[in-house]
């Protein structure tokens, strides 16, 4: 069976600077995932490849046995970004029918509404969401997530400006989608997510370091960063 | 939710709604009665300009072999420019452009199961539609300028020309957006395009520069902007629209990283260039096509320099220049000394090309003094007067215009190769250099916090004085760098006269001068200035004045 996401050898470079080293990864469909990792460690950056997004310096990444970008890789993969991004002229409830019908669904109605209920913002349906705070342009981009139909969700920071109310309701979104059969993928540091994952990836300075159940690991020493050494050198011109 | 895999493009019909559907809303919230009095201004001000500049050309008409000079050189000539509009083109599709979408059409619409070419066709059109209407533009007034010199008797009539023009225009400026598609769609390397857009670049310059003229691919395009209808003109522009046209079938090749990275960009671009806020415009310009300072300097700042904070900074912060940078500095360069040359010659207003393309010039090299305005609170927090520091960045920048100066000079020489025109060089290109400086100065220095706080003054003019205020504002800086081009002119009546030339461009030089000078004196008093001037026209009321009108 063809795996919901493999990476082979995926390396991405600005220029001379390397973003993320040569990363093989195999997510198997169902599976939960957490990627873990310290600021600029690389997870937005794979995740962005992954997505089509990003075009890989090097390597090649399937999403269902489809090349990432491609129809069926779209058709396959959810990206929920970190940065929320909305049309200027359209309200929620049009940005989820637009990107429901974008996706075939013709009954997409009761599930928007159920949605946005279950995310506390089905009084903000008519709202334009690009006027909103963080947290509910965050709320408002995973009800657009969820809206559409896929086979792997990949969701980056998720958690990051939500309020308690909303981090459980999340939880419990990511659950209802791995219940469902749906492969997840979440870049994220809350512990209440990472505690509840079969399988924890890691990167540091764009490197793999670590790929494997949860057990006993040190999540916090995976996102430390190491102090660089021996960089200030004396007297510079 | 799971088993959606499918390999189908759908939603198509909910992109197309949508579409139409947003159109019909930003039609239907369009404030019309303020859309008609935005045309009525912009038609009564560029009516005035445009009446305006013709009226200042009024150049002799060609002779016989002059017309023969234009109408043998003039469409290989044309054909370079093409040359450099594609090789430019190229450039920009090898950087990710031409096209750009909303950030949102990016995350919401390419990342679903929609065939892409049809979604990215459109803005590929729009984009090629509003380069030919810039050009139409420009080759329409290109050809009022030249049909101004054709003597009246001569066969072609002057609408003509601008037609002709206009058409030239329309085709070389749509061919930038074609160059750019095509590279970007293939996934043309870098360097690639470089090497090609270069060999394409000599091989129309050796068909203007050689005695022998070998045809050239882009000389057939410039038959249509001198009015002359060929079947090889006629090819050219088929074997175009052909290349447009795959360009455009392909365009859902393009990379999805380009136009994520440019979405954003280029609605802020769009925002600044409504507010004419050109710093920012030049900032989000390096941004789109990856101009990035260089890590490592070229050259490390000498001891003496780096006595003085300022001067060092601002040593080092050339020192930091990309190549590319230095590369279109001196092309800029460049194309001032040949605008000159051509006004020398006898088209007259080339010398306002000359003087834009010197304040952009001037925008590059004064980049310390525009990153210190961009840190106000940084500039606020040194104990020292900020008109004191700002005016401590000229110094820099006006030396650095040295080199440029020596290669404008040199290419003058190439152009005229007399002794006078090494004089006429120095005497015309340092006080034109310097003044692109200024007037790059002056739109970098308004920039800055308003010490006077009348920033909101505008609030409560009539809406004709605050637009024309912002008009001027706007132009006021460019204006400036053109006032330094000047001594062209004097050269040319010196000469035509019979009058000692060098001392008149000295004299006009002292005159270019003297608003140099006044623009230093600006930088540097700016805050009086502006204090006294609020002073001036808002005098203080008298104490107790609150109390007794109460």
């Amino acid at each position: 069976m063809t795996a919901a996401l493999e990476l082979d050898g995926v390396a991405k470079s600005y220029g001379d600077a390397p973003a993320l080293s040569p990363v093989s990864l195999r997510i198997e469909r169902g599976e939960r995932v957490a990627l873990i990792g310290h600021n600029g460690s690389g997870k937005t950056t794979m995740l962005r490849i992954a997505a089509g997004l990003l075009d890989a310096s090097e390597g090649s990444v399937s999403v269902c046995g489809h090349a990432a970008g491609s129809l069926g890789a779209r058709a396959a993969l959810s990206y929920v970004a970190d940065q929320p991004t909305f049309y200027d002229d359209l309200t929620l409830w049009e940005h989820l029918e637009y990107v429901a019908r974008l996706h075939g669904e013709t009954e997409w109605e009761q599930n928007a509404a159920d949605l946005l209920g279950h995310l506390g913002i089905y009084d903000r349906a008519d709202s334009m969401p690009n006027r909103f705070s963080r947290g509910l342009k965050q709320k408002a981009a995973l009800a657009i997530g969820f809206i559409r139909p896929f086979d792997v969700l990949m969701v980056d920071e998720p958690f990051v400006g939500l309020d308690s109310a909303g981090k459980e309701a999340l939880l419990e979104m990511l659950a209802g989608a791995s219940e469902s059969g749906a492969t997840v993928l979440v870049a994220t540091h809350e512990l209440s997510f990472v505690h509840t994952v079969s399988r924890i990836t890691a990167l540091r300075d764009g490197r793999l370091v670590h790929d494997g159940p949860v057990g006993d690991i040190d999540t916090d020493r995976l996102v430390r960063t190491e102090d660089p050494a021996g960089e200030h050198d004396g007297e510079r011109q | 939710m799971v088993g959606v895999t499918t390999a189908t493009s759908v939603g198509i019909a909910a992109l197309r709604d949508m579409r139409t559907d947003r159109r019909k809303r930003r039609v239907s919230d369009m404030e019309w009665f303020e859309l008609l009095y935005r045309v009525y201004l912009a038609a009564l001000i560029g009516g005035f300009v445009v009446l305006y500049l013709s009226s200042l050309v009024k150049d002799t008409p060609f002779t016989a072999s002059q017309i023969d000079t234009v109408l043998a050189d003039g469409p290989r000539t044309v054909g370079l420019v093409m040359a450099l509009v594609w090789f430019l083109g190229m450039r920009s599709g090898a950087q990710g452009g031409p096209v750009s979408v909303e950030e949102a059409e990016v995350r919401h619409v390419l990342l679903a199961p929609v065939d892409r070419a049809a979604v990215l066709r459109r803005p590929a059109v729009q984009r090629m539609r509003t380069a030919a209407f810039a050009g139409a533009l420009v080759g329409g007034a290109a050809g009022l300028v030249i049909s101004k010199r054709m003597p009246t008797d001569w066969s072609t009539r002057p609408a003509e020309y601008v037609i002709c023009g206009a058409a030239a225009g329309a085709v070389i400026s749509a061919s930038f957006v074609v160059a750019a598609l095509l590279v970007h769609v293939l996934r043309v390397p870098r360097w690639a395009t470089g090497v090609i857009g270069a060999a394409l670049v000599a091989w129309q310059t050796a068909a203007v520069f050689t005695p022998a003229h070998p045809a050239a691919p882009f000389t057939p395009f410039g038959d249509i902007s001198l009015a002359i209808m060929d079947v090889p003109g006629a090819v050219a522009v088929t074997v175009l629209a052909v290349v447009a046209a795959a360009a455009l079938w392909l365009s859902g090749r393009l990379s999805l990283e380009a136009l994520a990275r440019r979405s954003a960009l280029v609605s802020q671009l769009k925002f600044a260039v409504t507010l004419q806020d050109i710093r920012t415009v030049v900032l989000l310009r390096r941004q789109l096509s990856q101009e990035h300072m260089r890590e490592t300097p070229w050259f490390r700042a000498p001891a003496v320099l780096r006595r003085d904070p300022v001067v060092a900074r601002c040593v080092r912060s050339l020192a930091h220049f990309p190549l590319r940078r230095l590369v279109r500095m001196a092309l800029l360069v460049v194309t001032a000394a040949v605008a000159f040359v051509g006004a020398w010659r006898g088209t007259t207003p080339l010398l306002v090309a000359a003087g834009l393309a010197l304040f952009v010039l001037g925008l590059d090299i004064i980049e310390p003094l525009s990153q210190e305005i961009d840190q106000p609170d940084r500039t606020d927090s040194i104990p020292l007067e900020r008109g004191l520091v700002h005016a401590r960045h000229l110094t820099v920048p006006a030396l650095a215009t040295v080199p440029f100066v020596i290669v404008g000079s040199a290419v003058a020489w190439a152009l005229e190769p007399h002794a006078m025109t090494l004089v006429a060089a120095a005497l015309i290109g340092i006080p034109a250099a310097l003044a692109g400086v200024a007037g790059a100065v002056v739109n970098a220095v308004k920039g800055a916090p308003d010490p006077a706080g009348s920033g909101d003054k505008g609030l409560y003019m009539p809406p004709e004085v605050s637009g024309m205020t912002t008009v001027i504002r706007a132009a006021w800086p460019p204006v400036i760098s053109v006032i330094g081009s000047t001594p062209v002119v004097a050269l040319v009546h010196a000469h035509e006269n019979g009058d000692n030339i060098p001392a008149a461009l000295v004299r006009t030089a002292l005159g270019v001068g003297i608003v140099i000078t006044l623009v230093a004196g600006w930088v540097r008093r700016r805050d009086e200035i502006a204090v006294w001037f609020r002073n001036a026209t808002n005098p203080p009321k008298p104490a107790g004045a609150n109390e007794e009108t109460t």
